[in-house]
C-alpha cells in the first residue's frame, strides 16, 4: 500500500507540473514516460506479478508512442 | 395473494437492510479506488477532447496524464484478485490432500455432517467406510482422524469441516445470530447474510421436509465447484461455502445430515441432504 501511494503521489504531482510547464504534447509524453520508467524501475519490484503485468501494458504502450515520436522526428529531419 | 406480496416485500426489505449493514461493516475500499480510477479516466478524456477542440496544449497534457493515473489506480485494484488466487491455490493443495486420502482408502460413501456437540465443538464431516453405516457419536472426537470400531459399520474418516472459519465470521459479524427462538426465515437470513458478507453468492432457498432438506443458492464464481465436481468430491467433502451452509443447517436442525448430492448448473448450486437416523449416542 505504501509503495503504491508513493508511486501515485509522485506520478500525479509530476503529471500536474509537466502538463503546465510543457507546451508540446510530444515532449510531455516523453517526460511522462521517463517519469513512469523511473518510478516503475524503483517501485515495480514491490508489486505483485499481476500488477506488474498490467503496468507492463502501459510501459509497452509508452515505448510504442515514443518510437512513433522518434520515427516522426527522423522523417522530419530527413525531409529537410 | 396479499400475504404473498407482503412476504415478498418483507424479504426485499430484509435483503436491503442486510446490504446496508454489510456496507457499514465492510467499507469496500476497492470500489472507492475503482470509482476514483474511472472518474479520473472520464475527466481526463473530457479535458483531452476539450483541449484538442480549443487547442489548449496544457489541457491535452493534463488529460493524458489523468488517463494514465486513472488507469494505474484501476490496475492497483487488481490486488484483490491476486489475494483470491493465492487463497484458492492454497485451498487447492488442501483439497488435493483430501482427494488422495479418499482415493487411497477407496471411500465411495457420501459425507455426513455432524453439528457441534460436546466432544466435537465445531462439528465435523464423517466419511463412513461402508454404505450401510451407523454413526457412533461416543467414539467420535475432534482429535480422531480414522474412526476405528469393533463394528465395521461404524468405521470411517473424520474431517474437520471446511467452512467452520466462515461460520465464525457469521457469528462475529451478525449480532442477531442465535440458535434460540429460530425459525426457517431466520436461518435463511443468516445464510443470505453469510453469502452477501463474503460476496460469494445470493438467493438462498431452503425446503425442509421430515427426512430431507433441499437447499439452493446462486454462486458468484463456480470455478471451484467445477474442480470439485470433476473430482467427484462435492458430496464427500464439500467446499467451505457449501460446508458452512450445510453445517449451519445441521446446527439449526440439530440433526446429523448425510449429503445426498451437490450439483452446480449455470451458477446455481443445489444441495440435497438426508437426515441420518442410525445414530448411537
Amino acid at each position: 500500500m505504501k509503495y503504491k501511494l508513493i508511486f501515485l503521489l509522485i506520478l500525479t504531482s509530476s503529471v500536474v507540473f509537466l502538463s503546465t510547464l510543457t507546451n508540446d504534447v510530444k515532449l510531455f509524453l516523453i517526460l511522462l514516460l521517463i517519469t513512469f520508467l523511473l518510478l516503475y524501475s524503483l517501485l515495480g519490484p514491490y508489486y505483485n506479478k499481476k500488477i506488474q503485468n498490467n503496468l507492463d501494458i502501459i510501459l509497452y504502450l509508452g515505448i510504442g508512442i515514443f518510437t512513433v515520436i522518434v520515427f516522426q522526428k527522423v522523417l522530419e529531419i530527413l525531409s529537410r | 395473494m396479499n400475504k404473498k406480496n407482503n412476504n415478498h416485500s418483507d424479504h426485499i426489505n430484509i435483503k436491503n437492510l442486510l446490504r446496508e449493514k454489510i456496507r457499514v461493516i465492510y467499507p469496500d475500499i476497492f470500489n472507492i479506488k475503482r470509482i476514483t480510477g474511472i472518474f479520473l479516466i472520464v475527466f481526463g478524456t473530457i479535458l483531452l477532447v476539450n483541449g484538442y477542440l480549443k487547442d489548449i496544449v496544457q489541457f491535452i497534457n493534463l488529460g493524458i496524464g489523468l488517463i494514465v493515473v486513472g488507469w494505474i489506480i484501476l490496475i492497483f485494484t487488481y490486488d484483490r484478485y491476486v489475494k483470491y488466487d493465492i487463497t484458492s491455490n492454497i485451498f487447492n493443495d488442501y483439497i488435493d490432500l483430501i482427494k488422495r486420502l479418499i482415493k487411497g482408502l477407496d471411500i465411495k460413501t457420501s459425507g455426513v455432517v455432524i453439528p457441534p456437540r460436546e466432544n466435537l465443538k465445531e462439528g465435523c464431516i464423517y466419511l463412513p467406510l461402508y454404505e450401510n453405516f451407523k454413526v457412533n457419536l461416543s467414539i467420535l472426537d475432534a482429535n480422531t482422524l480414522f474412526v476405528n470400531s469393533d463394528s465395521k459399520d461404524e468405521m470411517g474418516l473424520l474431517f474437520s469441516p471446511l467452512g467452520k472459519g466462515l461460520r465464525k465470521l457469521l457469528k462475529e459479524y451478525r449480532e442477531e445470530y442465535s440458535l434460540e427462538n429460530k425459525d426457517v426465515n431466520n436461518l435463511l437470513d443468516d445464510l443470505e447474510y453469510l453469502l452477501t458478507l463474503l460476496q460469494v453468492g445470493s438467493d438462498v432457498k431452503i425446503d425442509i421436509k421430515k427426512d430431507t432438506v433441499v437447499l439452493s443458492y446462486r454462486i458468484g464464481d463456480n470455478s471451484l465447484c467445477k474442480k470439485l465436481q470433476r473430482d467427484n468430491l462435492c458430496r464427500k467433502c464439500p467446499c467451505p461455502i457449501c460446508g458452512a451452509i450445510i453445517l449451519t443447517v445441521a446446527e439449526f436442525l440439530n440433526k446429523i445430515l448425510e449429503i445426498e448430492s451437490i450439483k452446480e448448473e449455470n451458477r446455481k448450486v443445489l444441495i440435497k441432504l438426508r437426515v441420518v437416523k442410525d445414530v448411537i449416542e
